[in-house]
């Protein structure tokens, strides 16, 4: 636990965590001012938009909900991104050759920086998720709606549970590109292989038969989504639900594609020759 | 005590390729605790591959290594608490300082003081720039910053890969004194450099490699001394007559023709009789064109290392300017 700690030091450091919490901040903040300027312009005469969704997006308790949505969807994206650098550089600055040459076994050095990053990760969910909630107010004074009451206790223990499934299944996400930069040796085989499963997740679904779609629902990415246990808004909860997996069935596969990726990873590393 | 426990590294028969590349095709090692061992070899010989496998980086096809008299099978994590490296270019995280760059590494394999990571900084000479990050570091700096992490855990036994690269001559007067130091502590350091006047300064035993064998090990002074040559330049008309002649004043089988072309002829025996071999050709009516004696490393290195001489009729290119070609890692 301690070279866990210890390892933070390596992350917290680094640019492109500041820069990658930033974007997602950033980007969470501009999605919800412009859903409040969307409602602003529909009440004013424009139509087209779904006034239960926007509602439920900028007023609490609904807003709790859709801020760990948003924090999964573009926080989710950038943290595949960056585990996968952060770990590919590893083997690209010889920082993992140094570790074995000191007599620090392989398997738990890889567990041990894997646990760094999920920390870090930690971290930035809940950064994010302020930022979001602080997004969410903004939004809906721009929209003119009354925003609710962002600390009724009743709804906080429930944003809580949600809050950390966002996290597991971020943990469990990022572990595949994990995996695969640490087999493959290399930052840039961790990212592309995390983008093209992400956009391939998004949208293979719709594109696929179903056989495929009912595997698909068991892959990490649908996976994780589930655990979450997002409803939705009113008018979409439902359908969404029809085809998803029970939140903590989805979490256990989540666990268990977290713990596979990571027992392949270390036994990669364990088994590697060491260059460079 | 057995006598590898006397020995800080042994290897027997150790091989390795890479892929149909063989970098090491046996390799027998014997390398006495407290001492500084040069290792030495042309690009490719195998003594990178060699770090690579004593420090644990890369598994040997066959043969086996004992380190600080322990099979390094065995206890693999617990030997390698107790041995530092420097392996190829140091490894570090640029975007940290040299001392956050220290704790972090400290904090893998066995724990290591804070204490421990200032006395580094002041004894590689960083402490001024300690909290700079890394990336801002020149070449020289960060080697600095490497053979410190090498030290971290104050080893028994030091594994150096060209630890003078880059440094300056400040530099390489501090990194001298400090492995000399660390021998008279009874601590084994082991160099592979290419920078041969810096091992003849340091080294009290050289092993020198070529194509993944081991062509000589022993006392530097018992191998400058054994190999000590006089070369000897002649016109081509004159060898036959001038080879017969230091034959007779070194002994049979110690002189060579080399370069038939060039009528070089290199006779095994002590630089200090190199008058004496002019004097003895000169009376003989032979007048040497040129003339070298010594029984320095590099000299030694380019013997034991040269290729074969091909057969008569061919060239053997590069054999003179020494780059002939490179082999494994």
């Amino acid at each position: 636990m301690s070279l866990a700690i210890v390892g933070l030091r390596k992350f917290w450091t680094r640019t492109a965590t500041v820069v990658s919490l930033l974007v997602a901040a950033t980007v969470e903040v501009l999605y919800f001012v412009l859903v409040g300027v969307s409602y602003r312009s529909a009440s004013s005469g424009s139509s087209g938009i779904d006034k239960p969704t926007v509602t439920w997006l900028l007023t609490f308790p609904g807003a709790f909900e859709a801020v760990i949505s948003i924090v999964f969807a573009f926080f989710g994206l950038i943290a595949l991104i960056y585990v996968a650098t952060a770990s590919g550089s590893e083997w690209s600055w010889g920082t993992l050759k140094v570790a074995v040459t000191r007599g620090q076994s392989r398997w738990q050095y890889t567990v041990a920086t894997f646990a760094s990053l999920a920390i870090v990760l930690l971290v930035g969910v809940l950064i994010t998720f302020a930022a979001g909630i602080v997004a969410v107010v903004i939004g809906a004074s721009i929209a003119g709606l009354a925003v609710g009451n962002p600390v009724d206790p009743s709804a906080l223990a429930g944003v809580f549970f949600k809050l950390v499934r966002c996290w597991i299944a971020l943990v469990g996400l990022t572990s595949v590109g994990y995996a695969v930069a640490m087999v493959a040796k290399s930052q840039m085989a961790g990212i592309g292989t995390v983008i093209g499963y992400f956009v391939a997740s998004i949208f293979a679904p719709a594109l696929l038969p179903d056989i495929v779609k009912e595997i698909f629902k068991y892959l990490p990415f649908s996976t994780a989504v589930d655990s979450i246990g997002i409803a939705g808004p009113p008018t979409t909860g439902a359908a969404a639900s029809a085809t998803a997996l029970d939140p903590n069935v989805a979490l256990l596969i989540t666990i268990g594609w977290l713990i596979g990726c990571l027992a392949v990873a270390s036994i990669s590393v364990e088994r590697a020759d060491i260059s460079g | 005590m057995t006598a590898s426990a006397t020995l800080a590294i042994s290897t027997t028969d150790l091989k390795k390729s890479y892929g149909r590349q063989v970098a090491l095709a046996g390799l027998n090692l014997q390398v006495p605790s407290g001492v500084v061992y040069g290792f030495l070899g042309p690009n490719g010989a195998g003594k990178t591959t060699t770090m690579r496998l004593l420090t644990g980086l890369m598994r040997p096809d066959s043969g086996s290594i004992t380190l600080l008299g322990q099979p390094f099978d065995r206890s693999r994590h617990a030997l390698l608490q107790e041995v530092g490296a420097l392996v190829e270019a140091p490894s570090i995280y640029p975007h940290l300082s040299a001392r956050d760059n220290l704790i972090v590494m400290g904090a893998t394999g066995r724990h290591v003081p804070r204490a421990r990571v200032e006395e580094l900084l002041d004894l590689v000479g960083l402490r001024d720039r300690a909290g700079d990050r890394v990336s801002h570091y020149s070449f020289g700096m960060r080697q600095r910053l490497g053979i410190a992490i090498a030290l971290l855990n104050d080893p028994k036994l030091l594994l150096l890969d060209e630890p003078a690269n880059g440094l300056d001559p400040g530099g390489i007067v501090g990194l001298r004194d400090t492995l000399r130091g660390l021998a008279t502590a009874g601590k084994t350091v082991f160099i592979s450099s290419h920078i041969l006047p810096e091992v003849q300064q340091l080294a009290d035993i050289v092993g020198i490699i070529a194509a993944g064998r081991l062509v000589t090990q022993g006392p530097l002074e018992e191998l400058l001394a054994s190999q000590a040559l006089v070369r000897v330049r002649v016109r081509p008309e004159e060898a036959a007559a001038a080879f017969a002649l230091l034959s007779k004043l070194a002994g049979e089988g110690r002189v060579e023709i080399p370069y038939p072309d060039m009528a070089w002829l290199t006779a095994r025996i002590a630089a200090d009789r190199a008058a004496e071999v002019n004097r003895a050709l000169a009376d003989a009516g032979i007048y040497a064109s040129g003339l070298e004696a010594g029984s320095d490393l590099e000299s030694l290195f380019l013997q034991l290392t040269a290729p074969p001489v091909p057969p008569p009729g061919q060239t053997r290119t590069g054999a003179l300017t020494g780059w002939t070609g490179g082999g494994a890692a």
